[in-house]
């Protein structure tokens, strides 16, 4: 039997798996990876609780009458969060070309000019 | 039985991509890597009944998001050995043993108040048109986020021709 908590495990897994990506690679694009693999654990996360959760108790309604609009909301979140996604991997990357067409690198630890 | 199959099958194999993708010298590879991960994780959208989201989650992150990240790799000219570690790979691997360990315990302590088991097959019931019913809630309930959604992607697709332009 496959519970809530498996799935909120499975996506915490993605998620830290993601944070260890950006905090350990050097490549621009590599950590722009590691970022869509951490969107990939909350998504999973979100469309699990919109599968195990029950809105009734959230709307104060009985568990019969609930209407398939309720039932299904925390999908929207999941979509938005695509979305977002999305439109970040383009600015992103957009950075990304920029820095590299000013120091021919995607370095991460050669963008220190702040420091000196 | 088949469930449970499929949960561990899938999930292991998103774990494993994703932990390719952080870990392969090549960076294209590593790109397909991802690619990989991303249908892995389409596919447990659908066994969690969000076939509509499972379907955007192919059409979106496998077409759209990965060409781009391929094209941004193709275009910066480092694929050989992009995928270089940098210093910190114990600071990396502390934190986020942390913050997946966090989560576990939070899951596992928190009691949810879940979906009665009498009444998973109501549910079930009510998610089967979920096309036509996220499009309905896009369009009402979710009216405002939905513009809102809409100017940010305005925003984006400005802001990186701004960008890449000068």
């Amino acid at each position: 039997m496959i519970t809530f908590e498996h799935y909120l495990i499975l996506s915490g897994a993605v998620f830290a798996l993601g944070i260890y990506g950006v905090l350990t690679r050097r490549n621009l694009v590599a950590i722009f990876m590691s970022i869509e693999i951490m969107f990939n654990g909350i998504n999973i996360a979100l469309v699990s609780i919109s599968n195990f959760i029950n809105p009734a108790l959230l709307r104060m309604q009985s568990v019969e009458t609930v209407m398939p609009d309720v039932a299904l909301s925390g999908q929207i979140f999941a979509l938005f969060v695509i979305t977002v996604a999305a439109a970040e991997v383009a600015l992103g990357l957009g950075i990304v070309m920029m820095i590299y067409r000013r120091r021919q690198s995607v370095d991460a630890t050669d963008l220190v000019s702040l420091k000196h | 039985m088949i469930q449970e199959l499929t949960f561990w099958g899938f999930g292991s194999f998103v774990l494993i991509c994703s932990f390719l993708v952080i870990h392969t010298r090549n960076i294209f590879r590593a790109a397909l890597m991802l690619v990989a991960s991303f249908l892995g994780v389409a596919v447990l959208f659908v066994m969690l009944r969000a076939e509509f989201l499972g379907v955007i989650q192919i059409l979106v992150y496998v077409g759209a998001i990965a060409i781009l990240i391929i094209f941004g790799i193709v275009m910066t000219r480092d694929s050989e050995q992009g995928n270089l570690p940098s210093g910190n790979t114990f600071f990396g691997a502390f934190v986020g043993t942390a913050v997946g360990l966090l989560i576990a315990i939070t899951a596992v302590n928190t009691t949810w108040e879940l979906i009665p088991s009498e009444s998973v097959l109501h549910f079930q019931k009510l998610a089967n048109d979920s096309p036509q019913i996220i499009g309905g809630l896009l369009l009402n309930q979710f009216m405002l986020p939905f513009e809102l959604v809409s100017v940010v992607l305005l925003a984006a697709i400005i802001g990186a021709l701004a960008v890449v332009r000068d």
